[in-house]
């Protein structure tokens, strides 16, 4: 008899509420049976602001959804971000303590925990711990388990938040009556759909523009290496063609959606293009050039934020698979070669993989699909391989004395 | 609601150290509407395994039930009729001396089984069959045994007692035949018959081949098998490996005649010419040995003059 489980990915950011509905059979086979999307009213910088309007647009949203799935979600995935999210390596080393040298469990899980021990201050709370690779006496290893060696050492990326605000995140899940089962970042959980895992092997950059906010992550050897969080997004290029061509945000949304673009090419100096279309009385003609130069600004201000935020490891070195765009921000026209330009590395739009359906082929589903691939694997990023690993084999002494 | 965030705890704390419930605070009326729903749906559920779980136990009451085993019947009624179907001898006098059926029993009522067990342990019936004919009839088939030979045999106590011997070799207390019958059937001798545990008797070998001659003998002379009056398988040898295997007949008028096995054509056929002869000539006879190649007659006065050979 198979087993469902009905999973529901959440993704609140600050344009709209986006829910997917996932059914994972026998924990081998996802099947999206249902979406929905609210417009999001509450959040600002990916931060819940009004908790009440936020909760109403989440509710309404997962309601939806699950009544497009015909089913009950049974708990939540749900993606974090905002720019309270900071991030720290840490390492620990330990000296391997068996006479002969050889690496044992208890080894492996003390540099875990010294590396994880660090404390944060009252108000902060962990996410993730994301894992390196081990190090034995300074040589690489995935999982030095019974190898030889004097010292182990492991570093992880940690990533911590503030409480209030990640608690008001999963109250307003809990408020549907839904337990939040995991929180992943927005960035990593874009880049494990957007970022094929070539890429991530040889080194890459997934930045998910949002509205309000923009992540990133740097994949290096196939593990998250660094993430952020930019407190600017698509919605900032809005408000500044607003205030600079003094049009209201709505003008201001279509200006940018319809001739929006990164970089100003010789054309588009003497063209003018119409603020509201219909050429009635209140419609104007607005210097193209000056719609570009303001997007411009903005965006290379975010590319240089980011590049800022990511220090030496945003550099063609570390980044041979260059920036992998995605988010709703990315539909900008030629953000792509802005974005060269500052970061100094190739940049792609992503393209979300042939197994989601076209209805879904659209970078506002990036972060919520791979909610539902992390639902589906059902792993954590908290040294996900090694511990279950540990955890299976633990199991199978227990089954010894249980049978 | 609150935070589970316990300063006292060395550990660094993680998002899963927070708390989840489902808070005053947060819920909305989309929230409100879902709860109303899932304790809808947990009611009709609870409501729908009570009645199924009802219905299950009322079903193995009703099952259990006289008023289903009625509905199965179509109406079962009291029994008014039992009907006896044989293909012998057997009649209602015999079924009622061995079935007790109480009166006014319900024909579901009736434990067919045992009936048919009981009446399947007469040695005079082969095979039975019960069925109830519903509303309110029994049927009772019966195939009875042929009886080929009788014999007479004799307890502990000197008693004795006749016992008939089927075409299968059984050997059971024949009843209700008339006397005719068992007249004709001639007496087996040179039988050893032995007694099961429950004791009855293990059936007889070889009767089968006895029962083929007779009926041989008697569709070729039935006027003279009318006087066999024993047939002996002394010498009989059932399995027919032994070459001196013979049945002896003793008739009536006292002789007797010996049989080889084979060849019974043959033999009946020597054996009316010499008897006519014989007859003829009015001559009495001790026996007549057709078991060889040439008959041998002994006649009954023939003193010293051995024995007359006929070709």
């Amino acid at each position: 008899m198979s087993q469902s489980r009905i999973i529901g990915a959440v993704d609140i950011g600050a344009a709209s509420v986006t829910v997917l509905v996932g059914d994972i059979v026998n924990g081998r086979s996802l099947n999206i049976i249902g979406k929905q999307d609210a417009t999001s009213e509450g959040v600002k910088k990916g931060e819940i602001v009004d908790f009440k309007a936020v909760s109403n647009a989440t509710h309404a949203a997962i309601m939806g959804a699950e009544k497009s799935a015909g089913a009950q979600i049974d708990s939540i995935y749900l993606t974090q971000t905002g720019s309270h999210l900071e991030g720290f390596y840490n390492s620990a080393a330990v000296n391997v303590s068996s006479s002969d040298s050889r690496v044992s469990e208890a080894d492996i899980a003390r540099a875990m925990s010294e590396a994880k021990a660090k404390k944060l201050s009252d108000d902060r709370l962990y996410i993730h711990h994301i894992r390196s690779h081990f190090l034995l006496d300074n040589r690489v290893s995935a999982d030095p388990l019974g190898m030889q060696g004097e010292k182990l050492e492991v570093g992880y990326w940690s990533i911590h938040g503030d409480e209030r605000k990640v608690r008001d995140h999963i109250h307003v899940i809990n408020g549907f009556g839904l337990n939040v089962e995991d929180i992943i970042l927005s960035s990593i959980a874009s880049g494990t759909v957007i970022a094929t895992e070539e890429e991530k092997r040889a080194g890459v950059m997934v930045i998910d523009m949002g509205a309000g906010v923009t992540d990133w992550a740097i994949y290096q050897n196939g593990i998250v290496a660094r993430t952020g969080v930019l407190p600017v997004g698509s919605d900032h290029i809005t408000n500044d063609l607003a205030l600079g061509l003094r049009v209201n945000r709505k003008y201001a949304k279509k200006l940018k959606t319809s001739f929006g673009k990164a970089v100003l090419e010789q054309d588009d100096r003497q063209e003018k293009v119409w603020m509201v279309g219909d050429q009635m009385i209140g419609d104007r003609r607005i210097p193209k050039q000056s719609l570009i130069q303001i997007v411009r600004e903005r965006v290379e201000e975010i590319y240089d934020l980011v590049k800022r935020q990511a220090g030496e490891l945003c550099h063609e070195k570390f980044l041979p698979a260059g920036v992998v765009l995605t988010g709703g921000g990315s539909h900008l026209d030629q953000i792509d070669l802005a974005g060269e330009k500052i970061l100094g590395v190739p940049i792609r739009r992503g393209e979300l993989p042939s197994w989601v359906h076209d209805n879904l082929q659209r970078h506002e589903y990036t972060s919520a699909l791979g909610l539902l691939h992390f639902a589906l694997s059902g792993q954590s990023l908290d040294d996900s391989a090694l511990q279950r690993k540990q955890r299976g084999l633990l199991r199978r002494v227990t089954q010894l004395f249980v049978n | 609601m609150a935070k589970k965030k316990s300063s006292k705890s060395n550990a660094p704390s993680t998002w899963r150290s927070i708390q989840q419930s489902f808070t005053g605070r947060a819920v909305t009326s989309h929230a409100r509407k879902r709860r109303w729903m899932i304790n809808l749906k947990f009611l009709g559920a609870v409501l729908g395994l009570a009645v199924l779980g009802g219905a299950i136990w009322g079903g193995v009451q009703y099952l259990q039930s006289d008023s289903f085993a009625r509905l199965m019947a179509g109406g079962s009624a009291p029994v008014r009729n039992v009907y006896l179907e044989s293909d012998g001898v057997l009649d209602e006098q015999w079924l009622n001396a061995r079935i007790d059926m109480p009166e006014h029993i319900e024909l579901m009522a009736i434990d067919i089984e045992s009936i048919q067990r009981d009446l399947s342990s007469d040695g005079q019936v082969r095979a039975v069959l019960v069925e109830r004919v519903f509303p309110d009839a029994l049927r009772i088939r019966v195939t009875e045994r042929q009886p080929v030979l009788r014999v007479v045999l004799q307890d502990a106590s000197g008693r004795k007692f006749l016992r008939l011997i089927s075409n299968e070799g059984v050997v059971y207390a024949g009843k209700r035949y008339p006397a005719d019958t068992i007249r004709s059937l001639p007496y087996a001798s040179g039988v050893t018959l032995r007694r099961k545990a429950n004791g009855e008797y293990f059936p007889v070998d070889g009767i089968q081949d006895v029962s083929a001659f007779l009926q041989h003998a008697r569709s070729l002379m039935p006027e003279r098998v009318e006087n066999w009056k024993t047939v002996s398988l002394a010498d009989f040898d059932p399995k027919g490996a032994s070459m001196s295997s013979r049945l002896a007949v003793t008739t009536t008028q006292g002789y007797s005649i010996i049989f080889a096995p084979d060849e019974l054509d043959e033999q009946f056929a020597r054996l009316n010419v010499i008897l006519e002869r014989l007859e003829s000539q009015r001559q009495r006879v001790d026996h007549i040995d057709l078991s060889m190649q040439d008959a041998v007659v002994k006649l009954a006065d023939s003193g010293t003059r051995g024995p007359v050979r006929f070709r």
